[in-house]
């Protein structure tokens, strides 16, 4: 296979950083959100130390470590949590005290801290000289360069990728791989079909200072993380560099980047940079004394969600995506580069990639005024204490529910899901004045959050009467096909019998060849040769895909398969009055006879007809998920809300169904597991019908099962956890297996009936002394004693591997 | 709407009464409760539908601003001064002037508020600078300017204009009016007055200017061809005058009527705050000390009828003015007028009952001091002389910051020496401007400010209104404001 690396600008001597590599910090930070991530930067350090032997250019990495600091008591909750991930994954971090910090870094002002985190893997290296190694590694192991190259198009066969159409002329090829920076959104732009690669270019600051006259030398300092001033600070040419992530970013080149733009920055706003001079001045006192040599502002791009964007492009076979760096570049790249690598060449992601994986996004977060908004607030996530269930402030309501402006006026408390407006929860007249007082200063807390008895009180109307939730941002496809089409695909898909009774719903999953998840979804058959399927939301781009890339060949023409997201909206009315009250408003029979638990019928309800009803909730409670085509959607709301109210009807949110949902031990894809788990790994071995005919991962997945697990998911009750004064968790807590860490929680839920705070997490069983992964069975899980830590407080926990039964 | 602006342009330059204002020959004040009542009427009905767009609204906003720059030599304190007007009446009744004054180099700005038609605003506007710099001339400079009339210049050396190339001026007039200046001086120099009294200087001034228009019109009655043919209209319309004499640091304010002068003055403490410091009084019926003084000058048996409805006579609302001479002749004079019967006030015994005498009030510049706003009352209507000066004050520095801030590289600037300087311009970003010019900031201010800030719809619903409604609604408006550099020494006095 030969490689080319096309480049728009002629290398000078400088290769491939013409776009803001060039102006690069060079942090090499090894302590990421996710596992991914991290382990981009471990692959990354690691590369980096070694390159120069190899390539002889040196990189200028330099493990200096650095120290993150905490001003407040909630960031240093923060540190921790994120120090209980990243030991996980295998980074060292130790707790430091003011003392030890000045100890290791004498220029900071200590008297504020409440403490710090010290990670000695933390380096430094000279962004230039990195990339001018790796490219002389490339280049010697047969990588060809092309100067002067702008990509014109990419042209595509039969959604597969062919050619690059460039300035210099045509090059057919196998794979291409879109790492174009700031601009891979727009070379995503240049194919038919379209390539979304969702980011933005920011303005992006750093101030380096001239050369600082001090006994101390500044080249052996640690890097600085004044998390709480949102500014670093290391060292450079003898002075100190420093730069920030303001909490509100400046969005830059919204109507196109310039042409030409290499090795340009942008006008330094030095009102802009002002907020971030005022912490390096109270985070170094001495700094107050130092002068300017510069300050730089390049633009950056920056994602959604402050993650990379990797993969393969959802509709373009072997078109890969690397970009979205999030000016983490240098320590990510490496890493990343080799990731993508391993996926191109194997087929498959080497890990869990879904955090950075490309279809994550729906198509239309590609808008390029919702990314400019987005990237505002996105940029200074990198510093800022991230409270559980934090919501985006900015690039909102870019889809709303037809029902969206009732659920308003109900005082909906909403949160966003792929860009789709949820109500989390329903401020009520009773504790309205609580919320109004604290407006939108309401912070976040690791601690019991002031919606609880709010959910609590929404989760017993589901429990007790009946209660409603609009779900309309779950992923909905039909797939309809001329004969038996369809049936043959999906069996060829899916983990059960599709070719089952009409009108039955079978909670399902599609795995990859691995036997692990490739979806978890609820399948309905509606006709012999009409099948709806409802996935979980933010799995949509990538279900799509899955579903039509296994369509054969000879049958595209046979079958089709629509996208109904936005076609329907989506109600479930759950809570076991939720028969008799819908049976107020259709005239189909809703008697447990007439309408089993998982089944469907098209129902008609008030004035909307064409509804598609499923027997199930999600929830384990009993009612109907009602989709509903939009027009008919706020009639049959509000018919539903009026007549309801003799039922005790109220509108629920999400919260209060992942509390349903938890107590009863649904895992959910995405949370709790992801595309390398296996049904067997999450307790649903019930689920797989090996009688169904040859799915795809059948026969792995027969191997797995004889062979057993490595790991499990359990779910865990605390015992002594008090909910109004410990710290609660949040997922990602340690959980401790007769002292020996085993894994880390992935969901945490209330547990009202059981009463008792429940935990979701994985056990895995390291021998004692090889480290060597063994079987995990369901007497390990069962016999171990277990306790997990929050902020340091070990909670004795007790392990279930099935659904509880509840009083 | 652009239409509309080039005919009320139009009918300026013809100098001549649009027939529809005579709807309001009885100077149409409006109380306060009405405005409210307006305001929230177009803050929540008119807010739906905007007429123009926000560009449409700026060029409105904008067509009649000007800014002039001063020299040290020229302006002496005063660096610049920003002035726009904006018409609600056809044709706008409002007129404005500024002029250096060429032999003591003092600077005069004065806005003019006519009513029941433009001739006497137009012709105040024209004429009570050349009067003012007559009057203020030491007594031995006035042999120059007499014998500037002798020998017949078309440019007598009085003054040098700062006038915007759209202002309107009556050159069928001039030759009247120049005779009567010729007068004036050569009056002054019979006269001994004495030479330092500015007080008395510009109060003569602006009386003796009354006194032409009454006198010309007179004449011009009695058959005296001589005499320009507006008189009359001159004469039988009014004019408000506020005037601002400023030389070195001294300013002068003479004030007949209701406009207002207000000095912007920054607080000492605060970091923002901006203190208003008024220069004039309003002559109006809320004035209780003008009440008493037009009270005390009639018999006690008509203090009844003198004042009503906050007017006088039941008819007019500013309590100074120029022209009007229809509460200042005798009944018998009025009479002779065509039509004369009908235009003799009910109640008209003892006249005159209308003065053109300035209240003058003098201040010495601090250096707090950093501007001087004079504006009709179609400003004061909407705006408090406190919010006034805050917005000019927040204007000033909004201003300053769009410009971006540059470190050189070969500046010794230390981070802390950049950070407080950073952190002073805050405010200013806080409030940077749409209009450059204040004057323009203050009209979108005083049209648009709702709860939430500007309303585009309330300033569009305002800028929309038909003509035959507009007057209700709002009054012309005329706006300068003179910023001084009262630090840099600037403020040497010539003369």
């Amino acid at each position: 296979m030969t490689v080319k690396v096309m480049e728009k600008k002629q290398f000078n001597g400088q290769f491939l950083t013409c776009g803001t590599t060039w102006h690069a910090a060079g942090l090499v930070g090894r302590m990421r959100a996710t596992a991914v991530e991290t382990e981009c930067s471990s692959i990354s350090s690691e590369l980096y130390s070694k390159l120069e032997e190899e390539t002889g250019i040196a990189t200028g990495y330099k493990q200096c470590g650095a120290i993150s600091l905490a001003q407040t008591k909630d960031r240093l909750i923060y540190l921790r949590r994120a120090a209980v991930n990243a030991r996980a994954y295998g980074i060292e971090t130790h707790e430091i005290s003011p003392d030890e910090i000045k100890e290791r870094h004498p220029l900071i002002k200590t008297e504020n801290l409440a403490g710090g985190l010290w990670i000695p893997g933390d380096a430094t290296a000279n962004p230039s000289d990195v990339t001018q190694s790796l490219i002389r590694g490339a280049i010697n192991r047969g990588v060809k360069l092309h100067e002067k190259v702008e990509v014109t198009s990419i042209e595509t066969i039969n959604g597969h990728v062919y050619s690059v159409v460039t300035n210099q002329g045509k090059i057919q090829c196998e794979y291409f791989i879109n790492c174009g920076g700031m601009w891979a959104r727009d070379i995503g732009l240049r194919s038919d079909p379209v390539v979304k690669v969702p980011l933005h270019a920011c303005e992006h600051y750093y101030l380096v200072t001239k050369p600082i006259r001090s006994d101390i030398n500044v080249a052996d300092l640690p890097t600085i993380r004044d998390l709480d001033s949102s500014i670093y600070i290391r060292e450079w040419s003898g002075g100190l560099l420093a730069g920030g992530f303001e909490p509100l970013a400046k969005p830059a080149f919204y109507k196109g980047i310039p042409k030409p733009y290499e090795f340009q920055m942008l006008p330094e706003d030095w009102d802009h940079f002002q907020v971030l001079l005022d912490g390096m001045l109270g985070c170094v006192p001495m700094l107050e004394k130092a002068e300017v040599r510069q300050l730089f502002n390049g633009a950056e791009s920056f994602t959604p969600d402050l993650k990379y964007i990797m993969g393969e492009a959802p509709n373009v076979k072997n078109y890969y995506v690397l970009a979205g760096m999030n000016s983490s570049g240098i320590a990510g790249s490496g890493g990343a580069g080799k990731l993508l690598a391993d996926w191109i060449v194997n087929g498959e992601q080497p890990m869990n990639m879904w955090p950075v994986d490309i279809r994550r996004f729906c198509q239309h977060q590609n808008n390029k005024a919702y990314l400019r908004d987005r990237v505002k607030e996105v940029l200074g996530m990198h510093y800022q204490i991230r409270y559980p269930y934090q919501e985006y402030q900015y690039g909102r309501k870019l889809r709303c529910s037809p029902l969206y402006p009732r659920l308003q006026e109900y005082n909906a408390v909403f949160g966003e899901k792929l860009g789709f407006e949820r109500a989390n929860w329903f401020i009520t007249e009773e504790y309205a004045d609580d919320f109004l007082l604290q407006n939108n200063s309401e912070k976040g807390t690791f601690c019991k959050p002031n919606w609880y008895e709010i959910v609590k009180s929404e989760y017993k109307v589901c429990r007790e009467a009946v209660g409603v939730l609009d779900m309309s941002s779950f992923s909905k496809f039909e797939i309809k096909s001329a004969g038996n089409e369809a049936t043959k695909l999906l069996q060829h898909l899916c983990v059960n019998e599709m070719d089952m009774p009409v009108g039955n719903v079978v909670h399902t999953a599609m795995l990859n060849r691995h036997g692990c998840y490739e979806t978890d979804c609820s399948v309905a058959r509606f006709a012999h040769n009409h099948y709806f399927i409802i996935s979980p939301s933010d799995q949509v781009t990538r279900n799509f895909a899955w579903i039509t890339k296994h369509i054969p060949e000879d049958k595209q023409a046979a079958i089709t398969v629509t996208d109904a997201t936005s076609r329907y909206t989506a109600l479930n009315v759950m809570g076991p009055k939720s028969r008799e009250l819908l049976q107020q408003i259709t005239s189909t029979s809703l008697n447990s006879t007439d309408f089993k638990p998982f089944t469907c019928k098209e129902i008609s309800a008030g004035y909307a007809s064409g509804i598609k009803a499923l027997a199930m909730t999600h929830s384990g409670e009993l009612g109907w998920m009602l989709y509903i085509p939009n027009e008919f959607a706020l009639s049959l709301y509000d018919l539903l809300m009026d007549v309801g109210k003799d039922f005790g009807i109220r509108n629920v949110g999400y919260y209060a169904l992942r509390y349903l949902r938890i107590e009863k031990f649904f895992a959910f894809m995405g949370q709790d597991f992801n595309s390398t788990h296996t049904p067997f790994e999450i307790g649903r071995e019930f689920k797989v019908d090996f009688k169904a005919s040859n799915f795809i991962g059948k026969t792995e997945l027969s191997k797995k099962k004889n062979e057993g697990v490595k790991r499990r998911l359990a779910m865990f009750l605390l015992d002594d956890h008090d909910r109004d004064k410990d710290l609660w968790p949040w997922g990602g807590e340690a959980i401790y297996r007769n002292g020996q860490m085993t894994g880390l929680t992935t969901s945490i839920g209330c547990g009202f009936t059981l009463n008792k705070m429940i935990c979701i997490g994985w056990v895995t069983n390291k021998h004692k002394q090889t480290g060597v992964r063994q079987l995990v069975t369901n007497d390990y899980v069962i016999d171990g004693h277990y306790e997990i830590e929050i902020n340091t407080k070990r909670f004795t926990a007790k392990p279930r591997l099935y659904t509880p039964a509840l009083a | 709407m652009c239409v509309r602006l080039l005919a009320c342009r139009w009918f300026r330059r013809l100098g001549e009464s649009d027939p529809s204002s005579f709807r309001y020959l009885l100077h149409n004040r409006y109380d306060v409760n009405r405005v409210r009542r307006v305001n929230k009427q177009f803050t929540t009905s008119s807010r739906r539908c905007a007429m123009l767009s926000p560009s449409e609204v700026s060029t409105i906003l904008r067509q009649q601003e000007f800014t002039v720059h001063l020299d040290k030599y020229e302006g002496g304190v005063v660096t610049s001064f920003d002035t726009t007007q904006l018409a609600a009446n056809r044709p706008v009744e409002d007129r404005r002037s500024a002029a250096t004054c060429l032999r003591s180099g003092g600077l005069l700005f004065g806005v003019f508020d006519g009513h029941a038609g433009t001739a006497c605003s137009q012709a105040v506007s024209e004429r009570l600078f050349d009067y003012i710099a007559t009057s203020i001339l030491p007594y031995d400079r006035l042999a120059e300017i007499q014998d500037a009339f002798l020998h017949r210049r078309t440019e007598i050396p009085l003054l040098k204009w700062h006038r915007n190339p759209d202002d309107y001026i009556s050159v069928e007039n001039a030759e009247g009016y120049k005779k009567s200046l010729g007068r004036f001086v050569n009056d002054s120099l019979a006269m001994n007055v004495e030479d330092d009294d500015l007080h008395a200087a510009i109060e003569l001034a602006f009386e003796r200017l009354d006194e032409d228009i009454s006198s010309e019109a007179r004449a011009l009655i009695g058959g005296r061809t001589t005499v320009y043919q507006d008189a009359t209209q001159v004469a039988l319309s009014g004019s408000c005058a506020c005037v601002a004499y400023i030389n070195g640091s001294d300013v002068w304010v003479a004030n007949v009527g209701d406009s207002r002068a207000i000095i912007g003055r920054k607080a000492e403490m605060t970091h923002s705050g901006w203190i208003p410091k008024a220069l004039s009084h309003r002559h109006s019926g809320h004035n209780t000390v003008e009440i008493d003084r037009i009270r005390k000058a009639h018999p006690h048996n008509e203090s009844a009828f003198l004042i009503k409805n906050n007017r006088l006579l039941s008819e007019l609302a500013p309590l100074r003015a120029f022209g009007d001479v229809k509460y200042k002749w005798h009944a018998n004079q009025l009479r002779a007028l065509p039509n004369g019967r009908m235009l003799i006030p009910r109640h008209y015994y003892t006249p005159p009952y209308l003065v053109a005498t300035p209240e003058i009030i003098h201040h010495r510049l601090t250096p707090q001091d950093k501007f001087l706003v004079i504006a009709t009352d179609g400003l004061w209507d909407f705006m408090t002389k406190e919010k006034t000066v805050q917005l000019v004050g927040d204007h000033i520095s909004g201003r300053e910051t769009l410009e971006a801030f540059k470190v050189r590289p070969t500046s010794r600037f230390t981070l802390s020496d950049i950070n407080s300087k950073l952190k002073d311009r805050k405010s200013g970003l806080a409030s940077r401007p749409i209009d450059d010019n204040v004057a323009t900031h203050l009209v979108r201010h005083a049209l648009g400010d709702s709860e939430k800030g500007i309303s585009h719809g309330k300033l569009s619903a305002f800028l929309s209104l038909p003509h035959y409604e507009v007057r209700d609604h709002r009054d012309d408006i005329t706006i300068y404001v003179i910023f001084f550099d009262t630090e840099k020494k600037r403020s040497k006095s010539r003369g």
